[in-house]
């Protein structure tokens, strides 16, 4: 069964696939369900597998549908996208609108679009709090990158999210990233304006030999994005090969000296 | 007499002459600036021309110093790869912006200059890259004025004003001889003070107002002071003359170009 799930910015969409994954944990030997995001680096996805591993993340969403019709398929879609759905109009799928009570229901009549109102459950150990809900401003633009391989410096990711959430590339209305760090940790990042920024470690592994084989990437979206001066800054958080091996060496030292 | 003293101008046009006006209007004395004229600012020459033109006083900061010898930190002088990134960009900017009369003229600065009882340096007397910060240890801060030789020590550096008396300072040391017995020799030290300039044209304090201090050597009163200037102006040059953006938008939130060290009391081996 297709789930077509939509929201507010920052309402929690993700959070309720999250809760509706979690309900089928059990089963975590098999594939417990598929995820899709449309047009998006993979921020959210990425999220969800370190939480569910058993889930598969997909981005056809017509093969997915024929190849597995008996798992639960969440769909995703972002603010970037529109809610205007011809293409789905022979698939079968339920429409989900994940609102908090927090958010401003004369702006769009949700129980038009949706089948089901849903507001998000969050499971306390594993997502940050709900957040205020922001209105889309027009025109709003969306900056994402792949990060993947690449390893930042803590400091100068601290500097940089600081400068990014304060404005200083653009108006942020919302940002999500998951970094690797320099100790081997991968976290997720999270801002909405309004709140506290969150962080938070995920679930995997420490990666202390070479460069990370996993997902790293960050999604902003504002308006009057600098896209150049993004590059340029998270580039210049980036350890280079030398100094990532230095960093990897000293931390498997101590461990090892740990453990002697 | 009421003395006026700047610090951390970092080629920052507008706020040198806001405050100098400032400090017009209040009947200052005597002008002392502690350094670091150039560096992260768009107008290096310009500032240097007008400390000469005004023939203010002024010993040798860092930045002016890394202008003259080229930048040879350690790495562990930058608190972050960012900082670094954009400290070696303004260092790069500024070496090829400084004319050969402002190299020559940064390069005769004394390290640093006296005044009567009062004693003025970039950093502390040790070095003009050395923090003394406001927490820095007494006995450490203590030791860098008596250095001197002088009651008051102005500094700058750290571009976070402060002022610090160190009070009933006592000094104990225990002589171990061998054959003899254990002495013990208990020293107390006059009341000394270190006043902090702050930074005139990039502070760290949350607005982007220019600070300095004026002291009244008559009744010791120091008084901080923080100018408005038209900020926007630098800005808008920051970005005209091509250094990157990302200083004018911490120029304007009144945060450091980029910031100190993590270890502030940490000095290079040069």
């Amino acid at each position: 069964m297709l789930t077509v799930v939509a929201g507010p910015l920052g309402g929690g969409k993700t959070h309720w696939i999250l809760t509706q994954l979690f309900a089928r944990k059990e089963m975590a030997s098999r594939p417990i369900g598929v995820y899709i995001s449309p047009m998006t680096s993979g921020v959210d996805a990425h999220r969800l597998l370190a939480h569910v591993p058993a889930l598969k993340v997909e981005a056809d969403l017509p093969a997915t549908i024929r190849t597995m019709e008996n798992l639960p398929i969440y769909l995703e879609l972002g603010n970037h996208l529109s809610l205007d759905l011809p293409w789905l109009a022979q698939i079968p799928h339920h429409r989900v609108a994940v609102l908090p009570t927090s958010a401003d229901r004369t702006q769009f009549d949700w129980s038009q679009w949706a089948d089901e109102v849903v507001q998000p459950e969050i499971p306390p150990e594993t997502t940050p709090p709900i957040s205020p809900v922001i209105p889309l401003p027009e025109p709003a633009n969306l900056w994402q990158v792949n990060l993947s391989g690449q390893v930042l410096d803590p400091a100068s990711l601290d500097t940089f999210w600081s400068e990014l959430t304060q404005g200083a590339y653009g108006e942020v209305i919302r940002a999500k990233a998951i970094f690797d760090l320099a100790d081997g940790e991968s976290c997720y990042f999270d801002f909405l304006p309004g709140q506290d920024a969150q962080y938070q470690e995920l679930p995997l592994p420490k990666w202390l030999k070479g460069r990370p084989d996993r997902f790293s990437g960050i999604e902003v979206m504002g308006q009057s994005l600098d896209p150049p001066s993004l590059v340029s800054t998270v580039q210049d958080c980036c350890l280079s090969d030398a100094l990532l091996a230095s960093h990897q060496a000293a931390i498997r030292q101590n461990q090892f000296q740990e453990v002697a | 007499m009421k003395v006026a003293v700047m610090s951390c101008i970092h080629g920052n046009l507008a706020a040198l002459e806001a405050v100098l006006a400032d400090i017009d209007q209040q009947r200052a004395d005597k002008i002392f600036c502690l350094g670091d004229l150039v560096g992260y600012g768009p107008y290096p020459n310009e500032v240097v021309s007008k400390i000469r033109e005004l023939e203010i006083p002024t010993c040798q900061g860092c930045w002016d110093e890394d202008i003259i010898e080229g930048l040879n930190a350690c790495e562990c002088s930058y608190p972050s790869l960012l900082a670094e990134q954009r400290g070696k960009l303004a260092h790069e900017w500024t070496n090829q912006a400084v004319t050969d009369e402002t190299r020559t003229f940064l390069a005769g600065l004394p390290l640093s200059l006296r005044h009567d009882n009062l004693c003025f340096v970039h950093g502390s007397p040790h070095s003009q890259h050395e923090y003394l910060l406001s927490e820095t240890n007494a006995f450490i801060a203590l030791e860098r004025v008596l250095s001197t030789g002088a009651e008051v020590l102005f500094c700058g550096h750290t571009h976070i004003p402060y002022v610090r008396t160190l009070e009933q300072g006592r000094l104990q040391i225990r002589v171990v001889s061998t054959g003899a017995d254990v002495e013990q020799k208990d020293f107390s030290t006059p009341v000394r003070r270190i006043i902090n300039a702050g930074s005139l044209g990039e502070p760290r304090h949350g607005t982007p107002q220019a600070t300095y201090v004026l002291y009244d050597t008559t009744d010791q009163r120091v008084t901080l002071r923080a100018v408005d200037y038209n900020y926007r102006q630098t800005c808008q040059a920051i970005i005209e003359k091509g250094l990157p953006k990302i200083f004018a938008w911490r120029l304007a939130q009144g945060l450091e170009f980029a910031e100190r060290a993590e270890d502030p009391t940490h000095v290079c081996e040069r």
